[in-house]
């Protein structure tokens, strides 16, 4: 085909009405950079628009949607073809008046000939010169290599980089954080939790046996707390409060269970595992919510990764603690 | 090349057409696209997802086909992403303000509270805007006033009378999306009534009341399978989700009017939970490839149950004056996740 008569058929709509009418572009002069959109109307005689090269826009390719080449109409466009008060669907034209109004409206051609596009890109740009996107989208080497990539990125993010920044930040941000989780047992207290029902010698007694360890771990704050209101359980919030409810304290066998389980919360507390577990959290979100876009079809979808995630990490911290 | 049956047929005033939406996406061609996008975003750390964003939006409305025309989608990327700097930078101001002076923080979210109509009629001007069909814009314009109630108001009346006006809250929702919104110069008409919203409420609400009698009969004639409760748990939540998103689809589409045009869509449980559940086993075992196909998948269901059904000629719509809206508006809509 030469490139001097290249023909490409498509559609043709005035962005004034909604109706489609068939046209062809063609290469006028490959050197002069111009054009021809000739447009037919079964109704009327068809218009003609010299066109230049420059003052097109044309979409970049994206698969195989339909190619839209837009442009404006202004002062030095020539619009030949006879007949300008041509009767189209109930909106009448006049002569001039047609010419004024589609000055500021867009135009545009459509056409399925992506192809023929891109070589006529080709032959007046020079080639080469059109879909760097579209090249990278279709080559199938590419797109195994960037699926590889994105994964082994992603992986290394999810495994390395987000629980190394939630360490970091956890880290520096320990005075502060102190102050702001020290409220929550004051609100575990108002919601939750009763006053300990244990007998005075009995908390003594645990007390005697804690808190000399305890004050070895001065920087952390620790504070031993008893509460009744849950079954047995065991733990520590970030603040330094540690929590042991009554029926934990009854079911240690001795106290060596007790001590062990009491040192195992110091260890959360000395890892800052909450505060590296909630900031893990908040990172997976962002990640999800990242790669994914801004799609937010099915929300049951991105929590679970975010799940998964957060429960792999907690045993994780669980063996760190036992250190 | 397509043919052009749209001609001939337009000439015939009194005829009545149905026409099917199409949509002509390939789930490998778009996970191209997709992987890609997603390189790209993490290579140039997020400053390419607007393109990102605008290539995929193209993707879905140029191969979603009426009438042998496609759908346009027209946001350029440089707006999009000035929009989104400024709503990540907006964000980050908030947060530092917010821990820094918790009050300065209350009064930052009250005002939010009160900008987001705002913001939500910003964002669906600008998307409405940005989407056209054979080359005529879509519209969208409401006032602050009917947005405050459509997204405040009405839901709080909702929960305030224990559900029973929760069926009016989405109606109003939905009469406001739809009501405002205009092709070209011609505005859209919402029919649905209030009862049609009650009625999917109540078959809701029995379902889930049928499964808890179902669970509770379960664990007390047989306590030992009480772990298996959570089955149930499942049925209710996924049974719900399939049926409201059907019910409500279909309901919707068939009280959507422009001029004297319906719409129509079929929507069933069966196929629906079909593709929803085989989608979801394929993101799974996939970790995650499988979503951009599984999109193109919902898509093109969906699409495949919606009519047109065209009384008269497509061709008489014509384009309304030109205005300038920001990305602005949507953009604060993704960061602050309005989500609607």
């Amino acid at each position: 085909m030469e490139i001097g008569f290249m023909e490409i058929d498509g559609h043709y709509l005035d962005g004034e009405t909604s109706k489609r009418v068939p046209a062809r572009l063609t290469i006028t002069s490959v050197d002069e950079r111009s054009l021809t959109l000739n447009v037919k109307s079964p109704d009327a005689a068809a218009q003609v628009f010299n066109l230049d090269y420059d003052q097109l826009t044309i979409q970049s390719r994206l698969g195989n949607t339909p190619r839209e080449i837009t442009f404006y109409l202004d002062a030095g466009t020539d619009v030949g073809g006879k007949n300008f008060g041509a009767k189209h669907s109930g909106i009448e034209a006049e002569a001039g008046a047609a010419l004024r109004k589609n000055i500021t409206t867009r135009q545009l051609f459509v056409t399925d000939n992506n192809d023929a596009i891109d070589e006529l890109i080709g032959a007046i740009d020079g080639p080469g010169s059109s879909g760097l996107l579209h090249k990278l989208e279709s080559h199938l080497g590419l797109i195994v290599f960037a699926t590889l990539a994105t994964i082994a990125i992603i992986w290394g993010t999810i495994v390395y980089g987000i629980p190394t920044a939630a360490k970091i930040i956890a880290y520096q941000m320990a005075g502060f954080v102190t102050e702001q989780f020290g409220g929550s047992l004051d609100l575990l207290d108002k919601t939750l939790f009763e006053p300990s029902n244990l007998q005075e010698d009995q908390l003594a007694h645990v007390r005697e046996l804690v808190e000399p360890y305890l004050r070895s771990h001065e920087d952390l704050h620790p504070k031993l707390n008893f509460r009744a209101g849950m079954e047995a359980n065991a733990f520590a919030l970030p603040g330094g409060d540690i929590v042991l409810t009554d029926e934990f304290v009854k079911l240690a066998e001795n106290d060596e269970e007790l001590l062990a389980v009491v040192f195992h919360e110091l260890g959360h507390l000395k890892y800052r595992h909450i505060t590296r577990r909630a900031l893990q959290g908040s990172m997976i979100t962002l990640l999800v919510v990242f790669v994914t876009g801004d799609v937010s079809s099915v929300d049951l979808l991105t929590a679970l990764p975010t799940l998964i995630l957060d429960l792999s990490y907690s045993r994780e911290f669980e063996s760190e603690a036992d250190l | 090349m397509e043919g052009n049956s749209s001609f001939e047929a337009g000439e015939g005033s009194s005829s009545s057409r149905e026409l099917s939406f199409d949509f002509k996406g390939v789930g490998l061609e778009y996970f191209k696209i997709w992987i890609v996008n997603v390189l790209l975003t993490i290579l140039t750390l997020g400053i390419y997802s607007a393109w990102a964003k605008v290539r995929s939006h193209r993707y879905f409305y140029s191969n979603l086909y009426l009438d042998g025309s496609n759908f346009r989608y027209l946001a350029e990327p440089l707006t999009i992403l000035k929009g989104r700097i400024i709503a990540v930078a907006a964000l980050i101001a908030y947060s530092v303000i917010s821990s820094a002076s918790p009050t300065a923080g209350v009064v930052l979210a009250v005002i939010l509270v009160l900008a987001i109509p705002y913001f939500v009629n910003q964002a669906l001007a600008f998307n409405h805007r940005m989407s056209a069909y054979k080359n005529i814009q879509f519209r969208f314009k409401s006032s602050y006033g009917e947005a405050f109630m459509v997204l405040y108001i009405w839901p709080l009346l909702g929960v305030l009378t224990l559900g029973i006006l929760y069926p009016m809250a989405i109606l109003k929702l939905s009469q406001y999306t739809v009501r405002n919104s205009a092709y070209g110069t011609t505005n859209f008409d919402f029919k649905a009534t209030y009862r049609d919203y009650g009625i999917i409420f109540l078959i809701c609400l029995a379902w889930i009341l049928g499964l808890v009698v179902i669970a509770g009969i379960i664990s007390f004639l047989a306590p030992q399978l009480e772990s298996f409760v959570v089955i149930p748990g499942m049925l209710i939540y996924f049974g719900l989700f399939i049926y409201f998103t059907v019910a409500s689809v279909n309901l919707f589409y068939r009280s959507t009017v422009l001029d004297t045009h319906e719409f129509k869509a079929d929507l069933t449980l069966g196929a629906y939970a079909r593709v929803l559940l085989t989608n979801m086993f394929l993101i799974i075992i996939t970790l995650g490839l499988y979503f951009p196909a599984a999109k193109v998948r919902m898509t093109n269901y969906i699409a495949s149950c919606v009519t047109m059904r065209a009384k008269g000629s497509l061709d008489n719509f014509a384009a309304a004056e030109k205005e300038n809206i920001s990305a602005l508006g949507e953009e604060f809509g993704q960061v602050f996740d309005f989500g609607i």
